[in-house]
């Protein structure tokens, strides 16, 4: 039987800093990314792009059509936040696939980082583009009534955010690991295929979910 | 269930420092190359539609001068008979008015000449009448008609003017009088037509006879600076000098008509 998977193991300590596993399968995750984009990046042609630039433009500008589409307005200030956000996420649910790696994402820690750094994202956002005062009066809106539930809905989305993601990613691996565990080396295949598709899912509706929340937050789509 | 906030916090972290490097290493880049390659693509799109834009204002450039061809060809056409038929008109207004004028000319010397040819005519004929009167004439006895005329003489100059005859006698004392007569005169009629003409200019007069056929019948009074004619010579030439004028007047008169 597997361990639980509401566990965050320590790899090491750093002083008094426990450093987990899924802040080093972060880094291992960081560094792949951004090695990876280095190395892609160092060559960019204009004309006869090669085949790694082609992926690398066809991601980068579906990711900001995507993401503008959904906030509906120009998404290349966002496109470093939110695309970022998709990329690691996606990664990072894949990466639960590779044999010995546990994916970053199925530790409740991770999805609260990503769904807190959304939350604090969407505050500062809608409070440079729109002015502290007139942001804040969007919480009254449309009766200062619902001032409570309005804040209380800021933290539950965020909330839902993180735990929607946790969920989904480890439930996935924990399933796989039962089946794997229990009926043999093939038998998980499939949960293994259709893990794959979950994590672009999650990777995709979390990403969603967050441009609609700092759309909401930066005035150009209504707030839901 | 546990959770630990230095993972929390280190998560958040490191996912900020992917957004940056991410942002760094990965979109900029990409960002940037595709913002150059739709400047190309833009800046071709422009060239090929400026392109596209000289060719259809070239095309309708063409497409107008075509369809302007016929017009322009036919308001060539036009002016160049136009032009033609006002070349055409003013030669023959010039034709004719030369023609008019050579026309006129040629009235105008045909009547001239025949002026000029009727009065020669006219002349000729008063001197053929007169040559033929003064033929007939001067075979006629000329005694008998001259004594008549030199009365008419006398007559003429006693029914001069006091200071007509003063004149005449020119303040000589006597005054010298050429009497020339055709044919000669007997001494009464010298000695009368003396004492007349005497009588009349109030002083003596020397009476000068002289004979002149040219006359046919007649006389006439020399005085010195004035004559008193009687004569059928006279008579002759005033009636041809009248007769030619005459004729002269009727043949202007019968041209201008």
């Amino acid at each position: 039987m597997t361990e639980s998977p509401l566990t965050t193991p320590v790899v090491f300590l750093l002083g008094p800093v426990p450093v987990t596993l899924p802040v080093v399968a972060t880094w291992g995750l960081m560094a792949v990314m951004v090695l990876g984009s280095a190395l892609a990046t160092r060559r960019l042609r204009v004309e006869r792009p090669g085949p790694v630039q082609t992926v690398l433009e066809l991601v980068v500008e579906t990711l900001r059509r995507q993401i503008g589409e959904t906030m509906q307005t120009d998404a290349t200030p966002f496109l470093p936040l939110l695309g970022t956000l998709f990329l690691y996420l996606a990664v990072a649910n894949l990466s639960g696939l590779v044999p010995g790696m546990k994916a970053p994402t199925a530790f409740l820690e991770t999805a609260m980082a990503l769904a807190l750094v959304v939350l604090l994202a969407s505050q500062a956002l809608g409070i440079r583009r729109r002015g502290l005062w007139a942001y804040l009066k969007g919480f009254a809106h449309p009766t200062p009534l619902l001032l409570p539930l309005n804040l209380l809905s800021e933290l539950t989305r965020a909330f839902s955010l993180s735990i929607r993601l946790f969920g989904n990613v480890m439930s996935g691996e924990f399933v796989i690991a039962i089946v794997l565990s229990l009926a043999g080396l093939f038998v998980p295949v499939p949960l293994m295929a259709l893990e794959l598709l979950l994590g672009l899912v999650q990777a995709y509706i979390f990403t969603i979910l967050a441009a609609v929340f700092i759309g909401g937050a930066v005035g150009t789509i209504e707030k839901g | 269930m546990h959770i630990d906030g230095w993972t929390l916090l280190l998560q958040a972290v490191n996912f900020l420092i992917l957004v940056w490097l991410l942002r760094r290493f990965l979109y900029r880049p990409v960002l940037a190359v595709i913002a150059e390659r739709q400047a190309a693509t833009e800046r071709v799109r422009n060239e090929a539609e400026a392109a596209r834009q000289a060719a259809e204002t070239a095309r309708e450039s063409l497409e107008a001068q075509r369809t302007a061809l016929p017009a322009e060809r036919d308001r060539l056409i036009a002016a160049a008979r136009a032009e033609a038929e006002t070349e055409r008109t003013a030669l023959l207004d010039k034709a004719r008015a030369e023609a008019d004028h050579a026309l006129e000319e040629a009235r105008s010397r045909l009547v001239d000449e025949r002026a000029q040819a009727l009065d020669a005519l006219q002349r000729h004929a008063a001197d053929l009448g007169t040559q033929l009167a003064t033929r007939l004439l001067r075979d006629a006895p000329s005694g008998a008609l001259t004594r008549p005329l030199l009365d008419e003489a006398c007559v003429a100059v006693e029914s001069l003017s006091g200071p007509q005859r003063h004149a005449l006698a020119d303040g000589s004392d006597p005054v010298p009088v050429r009497l020339a007569a055709a044919c000669p005169l007997s001494e009464d009629d010298a000695a009368r037509a003396r004492d007349r003409l005497a009588a009349a200019l109030g002083r003596p007069v020397a009476l000068e006879l002289v004979e002149d056929p040219s006359l046919i019948a007649g006389v006439e009074l020399h005085f010195a600076h004035s004559v008193v004619r009687r004569s059928w010579k006279q008579t002759l030439a005033e009636a041809k000098e009248e007769m030619t004028r005459h004729d002269s007047a009727r043949s202007a008169a019968d041209a201008l008509a």
